[in-house]
C-alpha cells in the first residue's frame, strides 16, 4: 500500500467538508475543529447554525465580531447562561442582545430578550422566523431591562402607542432604508420592541413569529396599495395582556371587514392567554382576519358559555383545534363536546383537550344544542375522518366506557388516540372493554390510555367480544391500569417501538418476559413504597429480549432510594447493547458501576447518562474520579448529558459545609455542587450538560437524626 | 430498459433504469439523451466504488424521492442529527476511510443526496468527541498552522469556551 495515492480527508472539496460539519452541533464544531488545519478553519466560516449562551466572554468579544466570522449563518440562537445566577444571566442576555445589529443571511432568530428585535427588523433582510419567548422559569419577573429607558415605555400602552406613531411619521419611510442613527431611538421603549403591528409592517418577509408579551396598535396599518401583505404563516403569542388582545382582535376584524384580511396567509395561531376571557366575538374576528387559518390553539384561556358554539360557527373549516388548560362550557361531559365539534366541523383532523376544566351550561342555553345533548350511542350514526384525538381530563366529565366504544366506531381513521379513561376500561385480565368495533382502528399508530382512581369500580367490567388488535400500533402508553396489561402488549409486541408504563401496581415474577424485537424506547415509572421493585421487575421482563432498545427510563417516584442489584448493569449491557439514553431515578447504583461501564465497547453510542436521586452514586472522591468517572467518560466520547446524584462530595477543592446544614450551609453546598459540575464539564470537554446534586436533606429529617 | 454504466477502469455495469435514477445526474442524462443503449462513461468513479454505489441504489430503489418541500422542512426542524442512521445503511458504510471518502466523492458527483448524507454523517460521527490532535491523526491531516496562527485561533475562539 503506497502512502502517496491514499485518499485523505484533505482531498474532499470544501463544500463536502462543510456538509460534514453541518451534521455536528455547534459545540462539536467550535472551538475544536478550527484548530485542526487551515482548510477546516476556512470551512467553519460556512457554519449555518450558531447557538450560544450569553456569557461575559461573549459580551466582551462582542456579538457583531462573533457574527462577522460566519458570513453564511442562517440560524442564531442566544440563550441565557446556565451556570450563573439567573438574574445575572437575564442581565447578560439583555446586554448581548443589545449588541445585535443584524446579519445579512440570517433566516432564524431565537432570543428571549426583546432587544434582539431592532437588529432583526433593521438588519436581517432575509429573516423568516423570529422567536422571542419568555425567559425560562422564575426569572421571568426580573426580565425588566436594567438600564434607563425613555419615557415612551411608561405610557407605552394602548393609546400611548398611537401617539408615538403620529410623532414620527417622517421617520417611518427612512427607517426602512437606514440602519443605525436617529431612528434607533424608536426602539427604546419595550412596547415598541414587542409591537407586532410595527414589526410586521417593517419586516413583511417574516413567516413565523413567536412573541412573549406582545403589543398591538389599535388601528389598521395604512397599507399602500403596492406594499406586500404579510406572508406570516405561524403566529404564537404568549402572556398577552387584555388590551393587546382586544387591539389584536380589532385589527383582524376591521381588516377583514375592509376585505383586506390582516393575516391572509396565517395557517397556525397559538394564543397563551394567562386566563384572560376570550370574548365570544373573537372567533368571528379571527375568521375575518385569518381566512386561511387551519390550526387554532388556546392555552390558559377562559372561554365564554357561547364560546364552543362560536368556534364551530365561525371557524368551521379548521383542521386542528387544541385547548390546553382552558375553561370551557358545555354539557354532558367531554365526549359530548367532541361530538358536537366534529359534527359541525367536517374538516377537523386533530382535536386536543388537555387539562381543561368543564363547566355545565345553564339549562336555558342547552336548548340551543338539542341534537348533541343525548348521551353516547343514542343519536343518529355518522363517522368522521378525525386523525388525532387527545382528551385528558381528570374530572367527573371524563369519557365513560360507552364513550370509548363510540370513539372507535365514530372515528375509524384515527392515527393517534390519547384518552383519560375510567379504571373499568380494563377487565381483571387487562383487556380493554372496547367491543368488536376496536378492530376498525387499522391506522392507529399511537395510543395513550390514562386510567385513574377517580371512581371506584361500579360493576365488574366485561371484555368485548374480540380482543383488541391494532395492527399498526407503534407507540403504547398506559397509566395506572389495575393489572399489568399483558393482553394489550402481547398482540402488538412485534410492532411496538415505544412503550411507556406508568404507575402500574404489579410486581412481575422473575420468570416473566415479553419479546419486543423492535422496541426503541422504554419508560417505566412506579409509585408507592413498592415503586422500586415494580420498576425493576417490569424492566427486567421487558428488556429480556429487546435488542434494539435505545432509550431506557426507570423512575421510582417514592421518597426513598433503593439499591440496584449488582447484576442490573451487567445484564443490561448484555441484553441491550445499543442503549443511547439511560435515565434512572431514586436508585442507588452499586459502587463499581462506572468502572464496570468504562469500556469503549459498552454502549459506544451513549449520549445521555442520568442516575438521579440522593446517593445514586455513593460518593465523589479523588480516587473515584481517577478509577471510575475518568475512565468511564474517556471511553464515551459521544456522551453529551451527564446527571448524577452524589452521596458525598469529598474531592479536594469542593469541600462541603458539613452534613447537617442550616439554610446558609445548604445554599453554599448547592453552589459547591454546581461548581463541581462545571469542573467536570471543563475537564471532559465533550460533555455539554452536566448536573450534580447532593443528598437532599429536609430539616425535619436532619433534626430527628440528632 | 436497462442502463449500462462504464467506470473509469472500463468495467461495465448493467442496471435497471429505476436504480440508475437514484442518481440525479443519471436521471437528467437519461431524460436528455433518451434511451440510446450506449454505455454511459463515468470517468470520475472507479469500478470497485461504482459497484458499492449501485449496491446502495439497488437497496433504496423504492424509497420516495425527496422533494424540495422536505428540504425546507429540514431547515425548519431544529437540528440535523448525525446519529439516525438506518441499520442496513450502517452496515453498508462500514468501510475503510479511503473507501468512505471515495464513496462520498462518487455520491457527490453522481448527485445521490441520501448517500452523500450517509457518508457525511459517518465522518461526522467519527469526528465527534475527538481533540484536534486525534482528528489529525485519524484522517492523516497535517497541522499547517504557524504558532502565531494557533495563538490567534485560540484568541478568536475564547468566547466560545463558556458560551
Amino acid at each position: 500500500m503506497s502512502e502517496g495515492c491514499r485518499l485523505v480527508v484533505a482531498d474532499l472539496p470544501i463544500e463536502i467538508i462543510c456538509h460534514i460539519f453541518s451534521f455536528l452541533s455547534f459545540h462539536e464544531q467550535i472551538p475544536g475543529l478550527a484548530k485542526v488545519c487551515r482548510t477546516w478553519r476556512g470551512a467553519l466560516r460556512d457554519l449555518r447554525t450558531l447557538s450560544l449562551e450569553a456569557t461575559i466572554s461573549v459580551l466582551d468579544y462582542t456579538l457583531p465580531r462573533i457574527l462577522s466570522g460566519y458570513p453564511r449563518l442562517e440560524r442564531l440562537i442566544i440563550e441565557p447562561s446556565r451556570y450563573i445566577d439567573t438574574i445575572d444571566a437575564a442581565y447578560l442576555l439583555t446586554k448581548v442582545a443589545q449588541q445585535f445589529r443584524g446579519h445579512s443571511t440570517l433566516r432564524y432568530l431565537f432570543c428571549s430578550s426583546d432587544w434582539i428585535v431592532p437588529g432583526a427588523v433593521e438588519g436581517c433582510p432575509r429573516l423568516e422566523v423570529l422567536i422571542v419567548p419568555s425567559l425560562r422559569g422564575k426569572e421571568e419577573e426580573e426580565e425588566e431591562e436594567p438600564q434607563g429607558v425613555s419615557g415612551m415605555e411608561e405610557d407605552g400602552r394602548g393609546s400611548g402607542m398611537d401617539t408615538m406613531d403620529v410623532e414620527y411619521p417622517d421617520d417611518l419611510h427612512e427607517s426602512e432604508r437606514r440602519i443605525g442613527g436617529r431612528h434607533w431611538e424608536i426602539w427604546r421603549g419595550s412596547g415598541m420592541r414587542r409591537n407586532l403591528t410595527w414589526i410586521m409592517k417593517h419586516k413583511p418577509t417574516l413567516t413565523h413569529i413567536e412573541m412573549n408579551k406582545p403589543t398591538f396598535w389599535n388601528r389598521i396599518p395604512k397599507v399602500a396599495p403596492a406594499s406586500p401583505s404579510p406572508i406570516l404563516k405561524h403566529l404564537k403569542l404568549s402572556d398577552i395582556c387584555s388590551w393587546a388582545l382586544v387591539n389584536f382582535l380589532d385589527v383582524l376584524r376591521q381588516s377583514g371587514q375592509l376585505e383586506r384580511p390582516g393575516l391572509p396567509h396565517l395557517t397556525t395561531l397559538t394564543l397563551d392567554l394567562d386566563w384572560l376571557i376570550v370574548p365570544t366575538n373573537a372567533y368571528e374576528a379571527i375568521s375575518l382576519g385569518c381566512p386561511n387559518l387551519q390550526s387554532l390553539t388556546f392555552i390558559y384561556a377562559n372561554l365564554t358559555p357561547a364560546g364552543v358554539e362560536a368556534i364551530a360557527t365561525h371557524l368551521p373549516r379548521l383542521k386542528c383545534l387544541v385547548m390546553d388548560k382552558c375553561d370551557m362550557w358545555f354539557y354532558h361531559g367531554w365526549m359530548s363536546l367532541v361530538r358536537y365539534l366534529c359534527s359541525r366541523m367536517k374538516e377537523l383532523e386533530k382535536v386536543g383537550l388537555e387539562k381543561c376544566s368543564f363547566r355545565e351550561l345553564p339549562l336555558t342555553m342547552q336548548v340551543r344544542f338539542p341534537v348533541y345533548s343525548t348521551r353516547a350511542g343514542t343519536m343518529g350514526w355518522w363517522t368522521h375522518s378525525l386523525r388525532s384525538l387527545k382528551l385528558y381530563a381528570n374530572d367527573e366529565y371524563r369519557p365513560s366506557t360507552a364513550d370509548l366504544k363510540e370513539v372507535v366506531e365514530r372515528f375509524p381513521q384515527l392515527q393517534e388516540l390519547k384518552l383519560e379513561v375510567p379504571a373499568e376500561t380494563f377487565t381483571k385480565d387487562g383487556i380493554a372493554v372496547w367491543g368488536p368495533a376496536a378492530v376498525n382502528l387499522h391506522g392507529l399508530k399511537k395510543l395513550v390510555l390514562r386510567s385513574g382512581k377517580y371512581e371506584p369500580y361500579g360493576t365488574e367490567p366485561v371484555a368485548g367480544d374480540t380482543p383488541l388488535h391494532l395492527p399498526n400500533l407503534q407507540t403504547l402508553s398506559i397509566w395506572s391500569c389495575p393489572i399489568f396489561p399483558f393482553n394489550f402488549i402481547l398482540p402488538n409486541a412485534s410492532n411496538l417501538t415505544t412503550l411507556k408504563l406508568n404507575f402500574l401496581p404489579t410486581i412481575l415474577p422473575d420468570t416473566t418476559f415479553i419479546s419486543l424485537p423492535n422496541l426503541r424506547y422504554l419508560a417505566v415509572r412506579g409509585i408507592t413504597i413498592l415503586a422500586h421493585q415494580i420498576c425493576l421487575s417490569i424492566v427486567n421482563a421487558l428488556t429480556a429480549d429487546s435488542p434494539k432498545l435505545e432509550v431506557l427510563i426507570m423512575e421510582a417516584l417514592h421518597r426513598d432510594c433503593s439499591n440496584l442489584p449488582s447484576t442490573f448493569f451487567p445484564r443490561l449491557v448484555e441484553k441491550c447493547p445499543k442503549l443511547k439514553v439511560i435515565r434512572l431515578d431514586r436508585f442507588i447504583t452499586p459502587r463499581c458501576t462506572l468502572t464496570l461501564l468504562a469500556s469503549a465497547t459498552i454502549w459506544p453510542d451513549l449520549v445521555s447518562f442520568h442516575v438521579w436521586g440522593q446517593s445514586a452514586i455513593h460518593g465523589a472522591t479523588l480516587e473515584w474520579e481517577q478509577t471510575s468517572l475518568g475512565p468511564f467518560l474517556q471511553t464515551h466520547r459521544l456522551l453529551r448529558s451527564f446527571h448524577v446524584g452524589l452521596h458525598t462530595l469529598e474531592v479536594p477543592g469542593f469541600e462541603l459545609e458539613g452534613r447537617c446544614m442550616d439554610e446558609h450551609g445548604y445554599a453554599r453546598n448547592v453552589v459547591s455542587y454546581a461548581t463541581y459540575a462545571r469542573s467536570i464539564k471543563a475537564r471532559w470537554w465533550w460533555l455539554e450538560d452536566v448536573v450534580v446534586h447532593g443528598p437532599i436533606k429536609r430539616r425535619s429529617v436532619a433534626d430527628s437524626l440528632l | 430498459m436497462p442502463v449500462v454504466l462504464q467506470a473509469s477502469d472500463n468495467q461495465q455495469f448493467t442496471i435497471e433504469k429505476a436504480v440508475a435514477e437514484r442518481s440525479m445526474l443519471l436521471k437528467n442524462m437519461l431524460e436528455d439523451v433518451g434511451e440510446a443503449g450506449e454505455p454511459i462513461p463515468l470517468p470520475n468513479v472507479a469500478g470497485s466504488i461504482l459497484k458499492k454505489v449501485i449496491e446502495y441504489c439497488e437497496h433504496h430503489k423504492e424509497d420516495p424521492v425527496p422533494s424540495a418541500e422536505e428540504d425546507k422542512d429540514a431547515f425548519e426542524s431544529s437540528r440535523r442529527k448525525a446519529d439516525d442512521i438506518d441499520e442496513w445503511d450502517a452496515q453498508f458504510i462500514k468501510v475503510g476511510n479511503e473507501e468512505l471518502f471515495e464513496i462520498i466523492l462518487a455520491a457527490n458527483y453522481l448527485d445521490i443526496k441520501p448517500l452523500l448524507d450517509l457518508g457525511c454523517k459517518t465522518v461526522a460521527n467519527m469526528i465527534k468527541g475527538k481533540t484536534p490532535e486525534q482528528i489529525r491523526e485519524m484522517f492523516n491531516i497535517e497541522n499547517d498552522f504557524t504558532p502565531e496562527e494557533e495563538d490567534q485561533i485560540r484568541r478568536e475562539n475564547e468566547w466560545a469556551a463558556d458560551a
